[in-house]
């Protein structure tokens, strides 16, 4: 019997002292202003679709919404892009002002600059699509808690599995809300608008 | 009476011909031996051609068809259609003359996750309508050999296992599309 508790107590001492490994380090990073341990942002350094490099203080002053995808994605991205232009055309012109719609690929080794450029331009003249190298594009997956990974396809190329969500950070780049996938335009605007926007 | 055991013993060999062939429509064929048979007039060749020909198979009824126009850089695309088979079918592939190869997925998209899953095949139940649409099951067209552009036609084979293969055109819309406007 005490033999189990010591076993139980040594047990949950390292479980306790994993879950702080797992945590610390996040913390230890640049962390963004907040008080819990868990945070959903925070500071990134990307590229956009004309070679210029573009962080999160670029949009201080504005709510981000911020999706996650990839170009050669058939089906999730192009409806999901769609849903948020036309979402954005729902809105009055100060209100679209105040939005810095986002696509951050999950996918830097096909999307260049170029092509993410291109890509967003034909949603909307108001998107801004975001690459940078492997380790940039990690951190900013890390830091909003996005999950990606290759999944190969038949003929051997492959696709990406990824987190499918919308973020809304507000205007001091702090996490205001999240938006699901599949939301109706309608609706996503109705939601930007009760966040503030 | 030598004429009636004739026509059994011959409608015994047409149902073993048509369990051995691949489309195994019997019905439609079995009328036209019958007419044969009677006029004496039976034809291995005319009954091969019928048992043969998938026009004579329910066909699946396709509707609202249609592709996304593809985005820039992009070789690849999206199609979508709704099936509807009255005695149950399942699509086992598909082809189409305008892209290399033709997958059919599905983006299952559950608690926030966008995952793409091969379906091998997409069964059809009897007199049920199945809509592939954006968000869910979908064709994804690999190596496009051109880009699709908005007012393109798209050429697909649609191949099923009881009705066999049936070409459908498939008309392009822009990007912001979201489905066929009735």
């Amino acid at each position: 019997m005490r033999a189990n508790l010591v076993g139980a107590l040594a047990g949950l001492i390292v479980l306790t002292g994993l879950g702080a490994a797992a945590v610390l380090p996040r913390l230890a990073g640049p962390a963004p202003a907040a008080t819990g341990a868990v945070t959903i942002g925070g500071p990134f350094a990307l590229v956009d679709g004309h070679g210029k490099t573009v962080t999160d203080k670029d949009f201080r002053g504005r709510y981000m919404l911020i999706y996650f995808g990839y170009t050669h994605c058939p089906d999730a991205c192009p409806a999901t892009l769609n849903d948020i232009s036309l979402a954005l055309d729902k809105l009055t012109p100060a209100e679209r002002a105040r939005v810095a719609p986002l696509f951050i690929t999950v996918d830097p080794e096909r999307d260049t600059p170029a092509m993410i450029g291109d890509y967003v331009a034909a949603f909307s003249k108001d998107l801004v699509g975001l690459t940078g190298d492997q380790a940039a594009i990690n951190a900013a997956e890390a830091e909003y808690h996005v999950y990606a990974e290759r999944h190969l396809l038949k003929h051997g190329d492959y696709a990406m599995d990824h987190s499918s969500i919308m973020y809304v950070m507000g205007p001091d780049g702090g996490f205001v809300g999240i938006i699901n996938d599949g939301t109706k335009p309608v609706e996503i605007a109705q939601r930007l608008k009760a966040f503030g926007v | 009476m030598v004429g009636l055991r004739k026509f059994f013993f011959l409608e015994k060999e047409a149902k073993t011909f048509a369990r051995l062939s691949r489309t195994s429509r019997r019905q439609p064929c079995k009328s036209f031996l019958v007419l044969f048979l009677k006029k004496e007039v039976l034809s291995v060749l005319v009954l091969g051609l019928c048992l043969a020909s998938p026009a004579l198979a329910a066909p699946v009824v396709v509707t609202s068809a249609w592709a996304r126009a593809t985005l820039p850089h992009q070789d690849e695309g999206a199609a979508y259609l709704t099936l509807q088979s009255k005695s149950g079918d399942t699509l086992s592939d598909v082809s189409s003359p305008e892209a290399g190869m033709v997958m059919l997925h599905e983006t299952a998209q559950k608690g926030g996750m966008s995952n793409m899953v091969d379906v091998d095949h997409l069964y059809l139940p009897a007199g049920q309508s199945v809509a592939l649409a954006p968000g869910g099951t979908h064709l994804m067209l690999m190596d496009l050999k051109h880009p699709l552009q908005a007012g393109d036609t798209l050429h697909l084979a649609l191949h099923f296992e009881k009705a066999g293969t049936q070409n459908v055109t498939v008309k392009v819309l822009g990007v912001h599309a979201t489905g066929p406007v009735p």
